[in-house]
């Protein structure tokens, strides 16, 4: 009766020894679609070449991403690592929510730090300390439905932009002769969500001269070249019906829309369209072809319970090897992968030829929505003013001034 | 024999009250007393207590979130006089109040008179009536928002009926108001029920003397029935008043407080200062200030039920 007694105390020995040794590392992101199923992919991958290494992948739609980590962090219940969008970095970095990594990868010859350009880390980076890896770097593309455009005769954008004939006026007018002719929206270059609106008009602005602030933060929505913008996109929604209002929840997917500015990631939720979409660069403005670059990066908070780990998890996602099967749907910011051919090749769903003129072509005009730590109650009240902007027969001017001073008093 | 009478006779001492058992027995009475009520009064205390006592704490401080509370003294309470964006929200949340409480109860009082009739189909007007009421809120929001989007189904009929350009939910003008009916759709039919139920008791006998003694049917309503259904009418008139105090859901998902703050109520700007800028110490002042108003105003109420509130005596 002893040695059964012996055996079974050992064998639960062990299995508790084993038990603490497993490291459960929790992930937080908020990709869906083909993006989320490539990152539990690689957390398997993880997995089983560090069997040791447990990842639970956890989502948060992106609409409350930050305020869920935020949450988290606060309650003692954070994730080990995960991706921190851009507008979030601020808040996060000056909180010292998020780690710094320089002294982990800095001098790691392997991860190679040196292969992302300084003005992919900017964003990321306080004097030497840097808080994040980018794993995106992601122009604003057009996307657009292939049918629309042949049921109403108009011609591709990417032969326009061959012919250096895609401009704004082109854009006006292909979006009004879809309309006309197919009932569709002919474009929509706001984001369902209010808040997101700088995502897609904000390049509409900055190719028009205007912008959200000078180089000195100060107000520059009531510039000649913003108002210029908003009254393009004013037209296009009450005079030219061709652009849904704010509010209306027609997307690009439904297939009622022609033409749709967002990141190229977006093209993983248009698996299953039931239509024919391409990408093509953004039309060019009075102020030249200016798009947004978006950024996206992995971080590891600073209450996670297993830095080791956490650490040794975002050098492998972050590392040449993984960002190379990521970039089918993440621009990379590594200049190693974005020049490799196999990128080029790597998403099926968009040819090689569009994504090198329509994403590698643009990088160089591409420019990163540059913001303080207050940028959240700014948008608020951009948001708030554009409602007073998109409205019919609005006199933007009067209106983008009181928006400015309201800026301004922040 | 009114039940106060009845209650005062069963605990004579005549009838053996608990009061005159042996001191063990008068313990272990009020341990089992004290049992029934823990559960409740635990609950109270760490879900309600416990985070009211939390927030007055942290209005005293500056807090994202992030990182740790750093105290300000009455900063956050002196910024709240000045700030002219939390006067527009009391004045938006003083207008969807009264909104709600004319049209809930004007509404409810009116479709309860028309369920009180006997009618071909009253179960299944009644049955309409009341099934928003246990429809989950996000869903009814949802629901709503697709049908007002700008060229959606309510807004191209009021269109094509010559208002033009008609935005109902995202003109500044139009957008309180729009809110606020589909709020009062989703609510009414719970306060319907409750004037259904009081109509129903006044008792046919007062009414049939009334008729003998004259009374024609708007004297019978308004003298007769009208009062004896004001204890219903105070009820009602608490719990809308202060639902509509705490309405967040349905104004979240349809405006997010827009078009230009003009459906940002007290309790959207108090999310949107702790959830959205991660002030928790200026959002925790807000709800102090909340908290401040709810309980003024039904202290107001209490001290106004004795004067407007008919008691059968």
């Amino acid at each position: 009766m002893k040695l059964p007694g012996m055996l079974l105390c050992l064998t639960t020995l062990l299995a508790c020894t084993a038990g603490a040794q497993k490291v459960n590392l929790r992930f937080s992101t908020w990709a869906g679609g083909d993006g989320l199923a490539l990152l539990q992919q690689l957390s398997r991958d993880y997995s089983a070449q560090n069997p040791e290494v447990q990842i639970s992948v956890e989502v948060t739609p992106f609409a409350d991403y930050g305020r869920k980590l935020a949450i988290q962090v606060a309650s003692g219940d954070a994730p080990d690592v995960g991706w921190l969008a851009e507008r979030d970095v601020p808040t996060f970095v000056s909180s010292g929510a998020v780690l710094n990594l320089s002294p982990a990868l800095g001098k790691d010859k392997t991860f190679n730090l040196g292969d992302f350009p300084l003005s992919t880390l900017s964003l990321w980076t306080r004097g030497q300390a840097v808080y994040g890896v980018p794993f995106s770097n992601s122009p604003l593309v057009l996307f657009y439905n292939k049918d629309l455009f042949q049921k109403s005769g108009v011609k591709d954008p990417l032969l326009q932009y061959s012919q250096a004939r895609w401009d704004y006026p082109s854009f006006q007018a292909a979006s009004k002769v879809i309309k006309d002719k197919t009932g569709a929206f002919g474009a929509r270059v706001m984001r369902l969500d209010p808040k997101a609106w700088a995502g897609g008009l904000l390049a509409v602005i900055w190719s028009q001269g205007g912008g959200i602030y000078d180089n000195a933060m100060k107000c520059q929505l009531n510039s000649p070249g913003s108002v210029s913008a908003f009254q393009l996109v004013s037209t296009m929604m009450f005079k030219d019906a061709s652009m849904p209002r704010p509010g209306d929840q027609t997307d690009f997917a439904s297939g009622r829309v022609g033409m749709y500015f967002d990141n190229l990631s977006y093209s993983a939720q248009l698996r299953d369209a039931a239509f024919k979409w391409g990408v093509a660069p953004l039309p060019k403005g009075t102020a030249g072809r200016v798009t947004q670059l978006g950024q996206a990066g992995y971080v590891v908070f600073s209450k996670s319970r297993n830095q080791a780990e956490a650490l040794k998890f975002l050098k492998f996602l972050g590392s040449a090897q993984t960002m190379a099967r990521t970039a089918r749907f993440f621009p990379p910011p590594r200049v190693s992968v974005l020049k490799s051919p196999a990128y080029l090749g790597s998403n099926p769903a968009i040819p090689a030829s569009s994504l090198k003129t329509a994403v590698a072509g643009q990088l160089s005009s591409a420019r990163v929505l540059l913001t303080g730590t207050n940028w959240l109650r700014v948008n608020d009240a951009i948001t708030s003013g554009l409602d007073r902007v998109f409205q019919p027969n609005a006199d933007l001017q009067p209106v983008l001034d009181d928006l400015c001073k309201q800026i301004g008093d922040l | 024999m009114t039940p106060t009478s009845a209650l005062s006779r069963h605990s004579s001492p005549k009838h053996g009250s608990p009061r005159h058992g042996s001191p063990k027995q008068r313990r272990q009475e009020a341990m089992a007393g004290l049992a029934f009520i823990l559960p409740y009064a635990l609950g109270t205390l760490v879900f309600i207590i416990g985070p009211l006592v939390a927030m007055l704490g942290i209005s005293f401080t500056s807090w994202s979130l992030l990182d740790t509370p750093k105290y300000v003294g009455w900063a956050n309470y002196h910024k709240l006089v000045q700030d002219r964006e939390f006067l527009g929200s009391l004045g938006v949340t003083g207008l969807f109040t009264l909104g709600i409480l004319a049209l809930n109860i004007s509404a409810a009082l009116g479709l309860a008179n028309l369920m009180n009739l006997r009618l071909r189909g009253i179960s299944a007007f009644r049955t309409i009536i009341f099934s928003p009421v246990v429809m989950p809120v996000v869903a009814w929001a949802l629901v709503w928002k697709f049908l007002l989007q700008p060229q959606g189904p309510v807004n191209s009929a009021l269109q094509g009926l010559g208002f033009q350009g008609a935005n109902l939910l995202f003109t500044p003008g139009t957008a309180l108001g729009t809110v606020v009916v589909i709020e009062v759709i989703k609510s009414v039919g719970l306060n319907a029920v409750i004037f259904l139920s009081a109509l129903q008791g006044v008792p046919k006998e007062i009414l049939e003397a009334a008729r003998l003694d004259g009374a024609g049917r708007t004297q019978t309503y308004t003298r007769i029935i009208l009062p004896m259904i004001s204890p219903t009418f105070f009820l009602v008139f608490v719990i809308t008043l202060i639902g509509a105090l705490k309405v967040f859901t349905p104004i979240w998902v349809l405006t997010g407080g827009g078009p230009s703050s003009a459906t940002t109520t007290l309790l959207v700007y108090m999310y949107k200062q702790g959830f959205g800028f991660f002030d928790f110490g200026y959002a925790s002042v807000i709800a102090a200030a909340l908290f401040g108003l709810i309980l003024l105003t039904t202290a107001l109420q209490w001290n106004l039920r004795r004067r407007l509130v008919f008691y059968e005596e």
